[in-house]
């Protein structure tokens, strides 16, 4: 089982996935993609944003994942958006995200917030 | 050394991979190495809706410093076996 | 190909390099060595949050700190073409075969290994092949200079 020369994803431990043609691997784990395309996803919106040649350091990689059939999938429901939109609904959750953890801090004590 | 001997036991077996970002990957062992990364076959994420991209993927390859459990089958847990293992680990081999 | 390799070939181009908190570096690469150090020219750095940059002539980044690399696309052509015409330019096993002939002369076998890797490298220059059929001393200064 190795994936050479296969559309792969990887995941980094930031939480971005980005897909690419592996076409090297070391032992420390550095890889390489070529055609690499980061996917945003957001709640039910998406979107590829092309990256070109991307060199990933070992550390940095959290998992290989060989696609079935080299396809990339996702639920039917995804909606593909574009590259403006999607930092919009990032930056939305980012904003939602940080108030919760806000209000958490503050008001951990009241259960319902959870 | 030890647990490295004892992962490549299970190999061909079922078990589920906790990462320490909280993706759990069920998959049959297919190998391991030295620094406990791991490859699965047959994968799938057991919290698929919160996992969407993680839909088509079906082998991989997991960073072990990233692994936070290793979950395993019952049956492949031999405890007399760990127990000398591990008493002949503590004698420096 | 290694990923190291590409980098190396990379030399002279432009790059991005993102590191693990999140800034990242535009710039040329200068040079870089095994462990991933960066030497980078006409740097561009942008904060996390992409809303701040900063110019710089030149900047090196710490291997251990990077995240990821942006590298251009006809990068990896240059790299296939330059190991292909290093195997064209010396067939596999000639040099290793040298290399053997020249452990015999020498004394004794353990530096066998030494010697092949010597000639390897020195052989794909064009350079060593010949001296260093003296034995254990002149395989490694080969080595020596396969490397540089």
């Amino acid at each position: 089982m190795h994936f050479f020369a296969e559309e792969v994803i990887v995941l980094l431990i930031d939480d971005r996935k980005v897909y690419g043609c592996l076409r090297s691997l070391d032992h420390h784990g550095n890889i390489v993609l070529e055609g690499a395309r980061e996917r945003i996803i957001v709640g039910d919106l998406y979107c590829d944003v092309p990256l070109g040649l991307f060199v990933i350091r070992g550390e940095s990689s959290i998992l290989i994942g060989q696609l079935r059939f080299g396809m990339e999938d996702l639920p039917e429901d995804m909606m593909c958006v574009s590259e403006e939109e999607i930092k919009k609904a990032q930056k939305v959750e980012k904003e939602a995200k940080d108030l919760k953890s806000f209000m958490m801090k503050r008001m951990g004590f009241l259960d319902f917030l959870d | 050394m030890l647990f490295f001997s004892y992962f490549k036991d299970l190999v061909g077996r079922e078990v589920t991979v906790e990462l320490k970002n909280d993706l759990a990957i069920r998959g049959t062992l297919h190998s391991v190495d030295q620094y406990l990364n791991i490859k699965l076959e047959n994968t799938r994420v057991v919290d698929q809706d919160k996992y969407p991209h993680m839909l088509s993927v079906r082998n991989c390859f997991i960073r072990g410093s990233v692994v936070r459990y290793v979950q395993l089958p019952p049956e492949g847990v031999d405890i007399e076996i760990l127990h000398d293992a591990t008493r002949r680990e503590a004698r420096g081999g | 190909m290694l990923p190291l390799s590409l980098l190396k070939t990379a030399q002279g181009h432009p790059m991005l390099v993102e590191l693990k908190n999140g800034e990242t570096y535009n710039g040329h690469l200068v040079n870089c060595d095994t462990w991933m150090n960066i030497h980078l020219r006409e740097v561009i750095c942008t904060s996390k949050d992409g809303d701040r940059f900063w110019r710089m002539p030149e900047c090196y980044i710490r291997g251990n700190t990077i995240k990821y690399l942006r590298v251009p696309d006809e990068v990896i052509d240059k790299v296939q073409e330059e190991s292909k015409s290093r195997t064209d330019r010396k067939p596999p096993g000639v040099g290793r075969g040298r290399g053997r002939g020249g452990s015999q002369d020498g004394p004794g076998g353990r530096p066998a290994k030494g010697i092949g890797r010597g000639f390897d490298e020195g052989g794909a220059r064009g350079q060593g092949g010949s001296r260093g059929g003296r034995g254990g001393l002149g395989g490694s200064r080969g080595a020596g200079r396969g490397r540089g």
